[in-house]
């Protein structure tokens, strides 16, 4: 194996085709840790999302038009999810961790169901419309650099930027302030003034959201199929890398490209080994999250509130 | 002193829960009620009647006694499986890694099986599911470590063992131990000589009886010995634990590692019980049930038989509905999310109400 077979530019298109839902999901994780909800059903969104976006589209008539509907339907899926736990967690100050357990068992049902109810039974996965292929005009010319970054879809350059604004806005905007002080220390937000309660909503909205967009895409845009497993093993994924950033955005960014580069470089391997069992590199992931938790644990230092329900009336 | 403290904590935490829980008990039937009503609106909407969908559940979890020994024979990992989970809880650890480690256990017993031949019948049933109660703890052993000499959480990492346990599983299905004659998915059957007994001639196995055994025993241990009132101490009162020189190193040996070698006893007696062949999938979910198993049971595994039983005629019977009306598989996971969750509101909004808290029991 050569240097292409690692860097060349096509490998590092892949990484980054795979890389922009670990993208999406982990920031929607983060969001919702920050302000102090460890949403737990995280894997969860991303399958519900997965299976409507995809289920939207073919029942609509799988053309190109109908992905934004499928796109759209997602966030709604998204949305609703999002403020159910919400009203659970911090409405009704249910245990996070249990509550989201319990969600997470449910929707990780949910979308087979959304599936079977909207398109059927059918002796094979149906097949998807992805999203066409977009070429900035003049700047995927570039050699090397165009190939990697310039030839993806309209997903991939909304969501990208949109993700730099929502990070920027987190940790240098008033608002960003507030619903990361929520996280750190709720009492003092309730103090001066702010409603802990429905900075909390807004962000677990936002990160549902973003979660199940970020199933939109596996279905949509990466494989043109529904699949449950994957958009679970995504979503878990993406879970342990807001650990490995430590709570902060660049390393958060560099993990999710380290991930995306792993999964884009399994199926190469698995093609060019091909007395190694496919088995051992869907392994490869895993083992590494594990490894990571081993090595960023110690020195991550979370929000202090993180997964503690908030509430007024206790002293302490 | 402290150990007089310690002790009036403990008893305190068990009369709150001796206390008859009026809200839990309706909490508990109306979640129930609700996610029936939920259920039949699925089963409506796949085009099927409701009351014929639950009575095909009934009908094939416990119509007959060919039904009940299956829904018995599923009922063995997820009672165990609850049982480890509900070890940890009792200890304020979360382990969501029962199917890694029933996986882990099941390969143990595997790997054990196929090196007994000739050994005499006892040795060849009992080794391998020994081998799995090892290879559960196993699996359970790095995740307590982690947690307990650099505290890195043991729910992430239990989490990734899952999948590693999973891929394992598969790789040694379809390239160490798989026979093409058999299919490429699965691996060999295990020697039929070390399969378990069976009871009748339906295939209900005997590993529902060692469940049994072993679940009540836990509960025994934990409530009537002194580690298991070190443990419970552990989780009521952990500075006056510490005080007493209760040691952290117990509560993670006996909340996480105890509960890898209960839930990889689960995969080994799977394995030889019911499966008798390895393959990914061969865990069904019942890691993730046995969480919900526990919350439902409250963290008591003597409970969490009647639960997991429930559990596994909603298992089997709706695998009946996959036949007959296509219902999806992992469609039950979606039910049980609905009945757990509607308890949980349905006691949080109890809690919250001053006229019905009254009734409320402290802990959830």
């Amino acid at each position: 194996m050569g240097f292409s077979d690692f860097f060349g530019s096509s490998v590092l298109a892949a990484a980054v085709l795979a890389a922009v839902p670990l993208l999406v999901i982990a920031t929607g994780e983060l969001t919702m840790e920050l302000s102090g909800t460890l949403n737990l059903a995280l894997a969860g969104l991303v399958n519900a999302g997965s299976a409507t976006a995809g289920t939207v589209t073919y029942v609509l008539g799988n053309r190109g038009i109908d992905l934004l509907w499928g796109i759209l339907s997602s966030v709604v899926i998204g949305v609703v999810l999002g403020v159910a736990f919400a009203y659970v967690t911090v409405t009704l100050r249910v245990h996070q961790v249990t509550a989201g357990l319990a969600m997470f068992i449910l929707t990780s049902g949910l979308g087979a169901l959304i599936y079977r109810l909207g398109i059927g039974v059918t002796s094979r996965a149906v097949q998807f419309e992805t999203l066409p292929q977009l070429r900035i005009p003049g700047l995927a010319n570039i050699p090397y650099i165009g190939k990697i970054l310039f030839s993806h879809n309209l997903y991939t350059y909304i969501a990208v930027p949109a993700i730099g604004i929502l990070l920027w806005l987190l940790y240098r905007s008033n608002w960003g302030l507030r619903l990361r002080a929520s996280g750190e220390n709720p009492r003092a937000v309730d103090g001066v003034g702010v409603d802990v309660f429905r900075v909390r909503y807004i962000s677990i909205v936002i990160g549902s959201t973003l979660a199940s967009l970020g199933g939109a895409y596996l279905s949509l845009v990466l494989t043109g199929s529904y699949s449950p497993e994957s958009a679970i093993e995504q979503g878990w994924i993406a879970l342990v890398l807001v650990i490995f950033g430590q709570w902060r955005p660049i390393p958060l960014c560099l993990g999710v490209a380290l991930f995306g580069y792993i999964e884009a470089l399994t199926p190469e391997l698995t093609l060019k080994l091909s007395s190694v069992s496919s088995a051992l590199f869907l392994m490869l992931p895993f083992v590494l999250a594990l490894a990571v938790l081993v090595a960023t644990f110690r020195r991550a230092v979370e929000p202090r509130s993180l997964a503690k329900t908030y509430e007024r009336e206790v002293r302490f | 002193m402290t150990e007089a403290i310690l002790r009036r904590d403990t008893r305190q935490a068990s009369a709150r829960r001796l206390r008859i829980p009026v809200v839990e008990i309706v909490s508990y039937v109306g979640g129930l009620l609700i996610a029936f009503g939920i259920g039949a609106i699925v089963f409506a909407a796949l085009g099927a009647s409701p009351l014929g969908a639950y009575g095909t559940i009934i009908h094939n979890s416990i119509g007959s006694v060919s039904a009940i020994s299956q829904t018995l024979n599923k009922t063995t990992p997820l009672l165990l499986g609850s049982a480890a989970v509900a070890m940890g809880m009792r200890g304020g650890l979360l382990n969501i890694g029962v199917d890694g480690q029933i996986y882990a256990g099941a390969i143990m017993a595997m790997w054990v099986a196929f090196g007994l031949t000739g050994a005499p019948r006892i040795v060849q049933v009992t080794l391998p599911i020994l081998a799995a109660v090892a290879g559960g703890g196993l699996c359970a052993l790095l995740p307590a470590m982690l947690r307990y000499r650099l505290a890195v959480n043991e729910f992430f990492t239990t989490v990734m063992l899952n999948f590693v346990g999973m891929y394992l599983a598969q790789w040694l299905a379809t390239d160490v131990w798989n026979d093409p004659l058999v299919g490429n998915a699965v691996s060999k059957r295990v020697p039929s000589s070390v399969d378990l007994p069976t009871y009748n001639s339906m295939g209900g196995d005997i590993g529902i009886v060692v469940a049994v055994v072993v679940v009540i025993g836990i509960q025994f241990w934990l409530s009537r010995t002194r580690h298991g009132f070190e443990f419970n101490a552990m989780s009521v009162n952990p500075v006056a634990a510490r005080m007493a020189g209760v040691s952290p190193l117990v509560v993670v040996m006996i909340g996480l590692v105890g509960g890898g070698l209960v839930a990889g006893l689960a995969g080994g007696l799977l394995l030889t019980g019911s499966q008798f062949v390895l393959f990914n999938g061969f865990s069904q979910n019942y890691g993730y049930m046995s969480v919900l198993a526990a919350v439902l049971a409250r963290r008591n595994a003597v409970y969490c038989i009647p639960v997991a039983f429930f559990l596994a005629c909603l298992l089997v019977g709706s695998s009946a509905l996959q036949a007959t009306i296509r219902l999806p598989a992992s469609a039950v996971l979606f039910l049980e999310g609905v009945v757990v969750l509607a308890i949980l509101v349905g006691v949080a909004i109890a809690r919250r109400s001053k006229f019905l808290a009254r009734f409320t029991s402290r802990r959830v």
